[in-house]
């Protein structure tokens, strides 16, 4: 057993009487069952996380509660909401309407999809009231600018007055957390709602449902897949896994003692800090090794570094011992491999790849006859340079230019002014054929598995793309074809299936496949991981780092996921609004920010060692 | 409630794709027959026979020379197909690559010019174009479906425009771009295949226009010419015997009815099959 006494969790929160009681709830179609009887209960003001990989049911089972499942499933058992009269289930769509943003509302995803485009968003908020008419129309539209006030919109006068596509995405995500809110609803149902949100706008939003809930006793279920994010919000957690709930606790207490192998499996594959013996992420097969205390032990002891056995978690002495918190010392973390990247001899000669006062501005289509084009600048003196066997981070949020940057490398796309050399081609310059001999050292792996890949094309053309453009003969093709897929993991027989029939991981495998299969120099990657899974993200980083180094590729790696290019990279740039704000190697960035805006990002990534560390304090 | 709303909306577009594709079948299964079997020769005229109503011998009568209106209605399928798979051939070769390589180039002045140059053809009236066609070359089925096809252009190149600007702005095509396919494999193996759904429906709702304006040419006398049967012609003759024998002018115009609708309930269900936003509730 651990022995971490002192972790002891608090008693689960004394449920009051419940507000939201589901029991024996399950979900079916005509052929299988998606959710298999499950039961919960949501006390008044209680937060509760519900925790699972895409597919797990969790969206779901937050569709019944709020009566919105699609009509060819059909949901069994009991729900019932404190204030209402019985089975919510067994209510017809228009009674249940009545309650939907009354009594309970939501919060989706997509902050981009949620708002109707055509009406100001002051309307939207009102509207809610004044459809349940808890307010005349008058006051609806001055407790709509309230509750936009509420949620720290600027200005929420002038805010009521804009269009959803004058809003940024966090800008909306508040607006439709105020049009939740709008009604005093006494459950409030968060459908990961700041997956789709950069980290330093997540945690403003987080902050704000977590403000909404305490003050006005909100019972809150909050549907995420990420597990830090739900640490940080939630009190209890249930994980949900094909359609069951295979565990549920009190936070503290899922996250440092585990008890169902899928929940030690989750965790272990979050944890970027922690890797196994062979320095590589732990996967859900793989997480038997992994100890799951080490996150909430370690602020107990001192952080000095120690050379602890990374084995099981029925190590008594491994509780002892205490390992670096934050700073990437895992047990096996110092292994991390870097067989590719020796420091001496790279730095002697030339850097692969070079950028100095690159400038790219974009033209914005003229909106109107007589109007001015006006120009964007994507890109604002950007220099940087990379060594040969490097792995090279590029941490930034959306709009950063974080991805125009990776078009201009790859020529892609044109470049407005400044020097840009990618092995001995310097793309400025450069010829057409000039640039296709460079993008044959150079590949790229894109960010969305499910877009990347041609829905029309068998996976062996897929793979055999660059090698056509290059002229290889078919025969040998095949053969590389096959190698390759063989690499990624995955079976011989996929390559005459379509990408639909794969799963995002896998796809992902396939995208990658297709990248290395010329055999390039340099791969680069764009966000290759931000629309996966975690468990998956797992298996796919250690993909990764395998093949860079089987390969002894360069890794130009872009993401908004500091954890990732942590564990992944050796150095790092910060980009910002199309600059780089900061660079250097990756353990000085992340202990040792010197822009504020670095600083602020690594305080906005949620990590799970941080949250329970929160918790705890 | 809903349930049953939604059900009934899916329904619905597999009737109309089922019926759609009956109608067709019985037009090309006539027309396909007639090359082995018909109840009479279609140019013998019986004047004993002529102006029957229905009967044994002539299920659908005879008209003024004692011509069968069966056999008619059965060699009238051809022409009416003929005019429909060439006319829509000439539009889709042309106007697909056009709308295709205005969709790559979406900025350049090519793309400018090739859709200008089909609003320009949009202008002009299918009818006017086979009017004028017909008095530059004579009347005949030829220049009758070469003027329709040149009309249907401007729809095809449209579409294919609309659907390639979608193609071009996905990642698929910037992993082609960057995995160094040039411009012609990326339009042949991307493009074309992600927008062949598009551009069936407009086939097919293309078809049905066709065939309308053929039989519309023919009644005109603008269109096939005598002696070969059609069904615009069939009309015409029958003009004159409307108020004595109405069902000389049934049997063409419900034929021809059925055909246009049949090609537009196909394009109709085929729409209803290819829209992304009905495709993930299936």
């Amino acid at each position: 057993m651990p022995a971490h006494t002192s972790a002891a969790t608090p008693p689960a929160p004394v449920s009051k009487r419940s507000l939201l009681e589901v029991t024996d709830l399950s979900i079916t179609t005509a052929q299988t069952t998606l959710v298999h009887p499950t039961s919960f209960t949501i006390a008044p003001g209680e937060r509760v996380g519900l925790i699972g990989e895409s597919g797990s049911g969790k969206s779901l089972t937050s569709s019944a509660v709020m009566g919105l499942l699609p009509d060819e499933l059909t949901a069994t058992g009991s729900i019932t909401l404190t204030g209402t009269q019985g089975n919510l289930l067994e209510r017809s769509d228009r009674q249940i309407a009545r309650l939907r943003g009354l009594n309970m509302s939501m919060v989706f995803q997509e902050p981009m999809s949620a708002l109707n485009p055509l009406m100001r968003v002051g309307a939207q908020v009102a509207e809610v009231m004044r459809i349940h008419r808890t307010q005349s129309k008058t006051s609806a539209a001055k407790r709509a600018i309230d509750l936009l006030g509420l949620v720290q919109l600027p200005d929420p006068q002038t805010t009521a007055r804009a269009y959803p596509h004058q809003l940024s995405g966090g800008q909306r995500q508040r607006v439709m957390l105020a049009m939740a809110l709008a009604n005093d609803p006494q459950l409030l149902i968060c459908d990961e709602p700041t997956t789709a949100l950069d980290v330093t706008v997540q945690r403003q939003v987080l902050d704000l449902v977590l403000d909404a809930v305490t003050t006005s006793d909100t019972g809150l279920l909050f549907i995420t897949h990420d597990l830090a994010v739900v640490a940080s919000v939630c009190e209890k957690v249930m994980v949900m896994y094909h359609g069951e709930i295979v565990e549920a606790g009190a936070t503290e207490q899922i996250f440092t003692d585990p008890q169902h192998d899928y929940t030690r499996g989750l965790l272990a594959a979050s944890d970027l800090t922690a890797t196994d013996d062979d320095g590589r992420l732990f996967t859900i097969a793989t997480a038997r090794a992994y100890d799951a205390a080490r996150l909430s032990r370690s602020r107990f002891t001192p952080p000095e570094p120690q050379v602890a056995t990374a084995s099981g978690p029925a190590d008594d002495t491994g509780a002892v011992d205490g390992t670096g918190p934050v700073d990437g010392t895992g047990p096996a973390g110092d292994t991390r491999p870097q067989t590719a990247f020796r420091p001496d001899a790279a730095q002697e000669q030339a850097p692969l790849i070079e950028i100095e006062a690159l400038h790219k501005t974009y033209q914005r289509t003229k909106s109107g006859l007589f109007s001015r084009a006006d120009t964007v600048d994507a890109l604002t003196d950007v220099s940087l340079s990379i060594r040969a066997g490097q792995r090279f981070g590029i941490v930034g949020e959306s709009g950063s230019g974080k991805s125009t940057l990776l078009k201009i490398l790859s020529g892609l796309e044109p470049l407005t002014s400044g020097y840009v050399r990618v092995g001995d081609c310097e793309i400025a310059s450069a010829t057409q054929a000039q640039l296709r001999a460079m993008r044959e050292e150079l590949q790229i792996v894109f960010q969305d598995p499910f877009a990347s890949l041609d829905p029309r094309m068998q996976v062996a053309d897929i793979v055999a793309e660059p090698l056509v453009a290059m002229g290889v003969p078919a025969a040998q093709r095949r053969e590389k074809v096959s190698e390759m897929l063989e690499a990624v993991g995955l079976d011989a027989g996929s390559s005459t299936r379509y990408p639909h029939q794969f799963s995002g991981g896998q796809r992902q495998r396939i995208s990658i496949a297709r990248a290395l299969v010329c055999r390039p120099r340099i791969l680069v990657a764009d966000e290759p991981v931000s629309a996966l899974d975690v468990s998956v993200r797992a298996q796919v980083l250690n993909l990764l780092t395998d093949l860079v180094e089987d390969y002894e590729l360069t890794l130009v790696f872009v993401s908004h996921d500091l954890g990732v290019v942590r564990h992944l990279c050796s150095d790092v740039v910060v980009m910002k609004d199309g600059r780089i704000v900061e660079s250097g190697d990756v353990a000085s960035i992340y202990d040792h920010p010197q822009h504020e805006y670095t600083a602020s990002l690594v305080a906005a990534t949620p990590t799970l060692a941080a949250a329970l560390n929160d918790r705890a304090g | 409630m809903n349930t049953r709303l939604v059900a009934s909306r899916r329904y619905k577009a597999d009737a109309s794709l089922v019926i759609g594709i009956a109608l067709i079948g019985i037009v090309i299964g006539m027309a396909l027959v007639s090359y082995l079997w018909t109840p009479y020769n279609p140019t013998q005229a019986m004047p004993a026979d002529r102006l029957q109503g229905m009967s044994a011998d002539h299920i659908f009568g005879t008209d003024r020379y004692g011509r069968d209106t069966f056999t008619w209605i059965m060699y009238g399928a051809r022409v009416t197909l003929l005019v429909g798979v060439v006319s829509v051939a000439i539009a889709a070769l042309i106007g697909v690559p056009l709308g295709v390589l205005a969709g790559m180039t979406p900025y350049g002045w090519l793309s400018g010019l090739i859709m200008r140059g089909n609003d320009l053809l949009l202008a002009f009236p299918a009818l006017l174009l086979a009017i004028v066609f017909s008095a530059v070359f004579g009347p005949g089925t030829g220049p009758a479906m070469v003027a329709l096809g040149i009309a249907s252009i401007p729809g095809f190149a449209r579409v294919a425009r609309s659907g390639t600007l979608q193609v071009m702005s996905t990642e698929y095509i910037m992993a082609a771009r960057a995995a160094n396919r040039r411009i012609l494999p990326i339009a042949v193996f991307h493009v074309l295949p992600n927008i062949a759904g598009m551009i069936i429906v407009q086939a097919s709702v293309a078809f049905a226009l066709a065939i309308l304006a053929e039989a519309g040419l023919s009644f005109l006398g603008l269109g096939t010419q005598s002696p070969t049967p059609s069904w615009g012609r069939m009309l015409q003759e029958s003009q004159q015997y409307l108020s004595s024998h109405p069902m000389l002018a049934l049997w063409p115009g419900l034929f021809i009815a059925a055909a246009v609708l049949g090609f537009n309930l196909l394009g109709d269900g085929l729409r209803d099959r290819f829209d992304p936003k009905l495709k993930g509730r299936d």
